[in-house]
């Protein structure tokens, strides 16, 4: 280094005497200050290097060296370095993984997340339900008129069926008829069908339970403990006996968001755009399926949403043909996995379709081929919940399917008989 | 001083490497929100800032030489 300087082999005779030549030997300090005391002042101010080098003789410059590096024992060695680093790459995941799971879990854990509001709609096939007035009689001539039997009006038979049951009259029937696989009521039918076998070259077992509602309110969802808790979980079939659902469906597992459009059995909690597919179920029974871009909450809001859900991706394109491509990166969903989709034929007629996989008995689905399945099957509308583990197929209070493994679920799509309705069937019998 | 602007290139290179880990995590799963949440948001702003002052103090040191 240009500042140290190492100590010179000829040292000066200790006399102290200065003589006219340089001599390398005298101390570096005492020629600065000779060349100090004998520079005039008006040459301006000194700088410190000139005389040192001025007076440093080339010898002395060949013998300096670089200085000593500082010990060892003080510089960590570079695998201590790195070993340092990835413990504090696993810090900073455990803090995260603190702050992004434990902790909101911990403080959301008794919070109970209340809708903002409620959307206003009579369910069309309610509406649709009062008598149409019957025509008046044409008026004629005085004395062709019959003769008044009575003042009171002759009795209008009024049709007490919706319209979805008038529709879908050879679905329902007059009294409960329960089998293994299937449920009919005057305001319900379900028919579960299993299919094992070959599917596009794989062996796969599905299960696809055709639905048919009298009344939108049949049609229902639930929160795990029946409050939408965030991160809220419950057993399956617990949450199905809890709702009294006849059959029920494992659905988005909506409550680990904060964010989003979610509307639950016309209750709004959130009115935010969101970046994953929507799906809408309206008050008048019809079924519409969204890409991000292709829909505004207020508008939806507007609409009547009686249900929402947003996990997606949407499997049907407008003409009700299987996508070919998806709206999501997400690999997973890609790969062979159990799968829950819900199709839409036609308001009042729906279906869900919850596919085994991962088991010797069953492969799974890639996201491609559950949307043909539901092309094939004909529905006009079709969504993907959420799958693998999740997947859980209930009817009559007991798992259908045989799900992958155990997982407590967030919510469920399930369709129970209205306490109106269970009333009266009960006053019947 | 000196011995944290000299730790903060390590924390920048550790930060990064536990944002790599959270993008994937957030590939295999995004509704888990592993980018979109509030936590998140303020690891990469604090990621962004760690990386700013390291770039500068670096800057600095370089022209000085």
């Amino acid at each position: 280094m240009e500042g140290r300087h190492t100590t010179p082999k000829h040292t000066a005779p200790p006399s102290g005497r200065t003589g006219t030549r340089a001599q390398p030997a005298q101390p570096r300090k005492s020629a600065e200050q000779a060349a100090v005391r004998t520079r005039p002042e008006t040459e301006g101010p000194v700088r410190r290097e000139e005389p040192e080098r001025a007076r440093r003789p080339e010898t002395e410059e060949r013998m300096e060296r670089p200085a000593p590096r500082p010990p060892k024992k003080n510089r960590p060695s570079a695998a201590g370095m790195i070993l340092r680093d990835i413990l504090l790459v696993g810090i900073i995941l455990v803090v995260f993984a603190f702050f992004h799971h434990v902790l909101p879990r911990i403080t959301a854990r008794n919070t109970v997340i209340t809708p903002k509001t409620t959307v206003v709609t009579t369910p069309a096939a309610v509406s649709e339900n009062t008598p149409e007035p019957t025509p008046s009689a044409p008026a004629g001539p005085e004395e062709e008129q019959p003769p008044e039997v009575s003042e009171e009006p002759a009795p209008v038979e009024v049709d007490p069926r919706t319209e979805w049951q008038k529709r879908f009259a050879d679905k329902f029937t007059d009294e409960v008829v329960r089998t293994a696989d299937s449920y009919s009521s005057p305001n319900v039918s379900i028919t579960i069908t299993t299919h094992s076998g070959e599917y596009k070259g794989y062996y796969q077992t599905y299960y696809i339970a055709d639905i048919y509602v009298a009344n939108i309110e049949n049609f229902r969802t639930c929160f795990a403990n029946n409050q939408f808790v965030y991160y809220g979980a419950q057993d399956a079939v617990a949450l199905a006996k809890s709702a009294n659902a006849l059959i029920s469906m494992n659905g988005d597992y909506c409550n680990n968001q904060r964010s989003g459009f979610l509307v639950r059995n016309g209750d709004v909690y959130y009115d935010d755009a969101l970046s994953f597919d929507l799906c809408v179920l309206f008050y008048d029974g019809t079924v519409e399926t969204y890409s991000p871009s292709e829909y505004d909450p207020e508008e939806l809001l507007a609409a009547g949403p009686y249900q929402t859900w947003k996990f997606g991706p949407k499997l049907l394109d407008a003409d009700g043909k299987a996508m070919t491509s998806f709206n999501t990166t997400t690999e997973i969903i890609y790969e062979e996995a159990p799968r829950s989709g819900f199709g839409y034929y036609e308001p009042g007629h729906y279906c869900f379709v919850v596919a085994d996989g991962r088991q010797n008995h069953a492969r799974g689905f890639v996201l491609s081929e559950f949307a043909e399945l539901f092309e094939e099957l004909g529905c006009t509308r079709a969504y993907n919940m959420d799958g693998g583990a999740s997947s859980v197929l209930t009817f009559d209070g007991n798992t259908f399917n045989k799900p992958s493994g155990y997982r407590q679920l967030g919510d469920i799509l399930l369709i129970a008989e209205i306490p109106e309705q269970a009333g009266e069937e009960e006053g019947a019998a | 001083m000196k011995k944290f602007l000299d730790f903060l290139p390590h924390l920048a290179a550790c930060m990064a490497a536990a944002l790599i880990v959270i993008t994937i995590l957030n590939g295999f799963n995004p509704l888990m929100a592993w980018l979109t949440s509030r936590i998140s948001r303020i690891f990469i702003f604090l990621f962004c800032a760690v990386v700013l002052v390291s770039s500068i103090t670096a800057i600095v040191r370089n022209s000085r030489r």
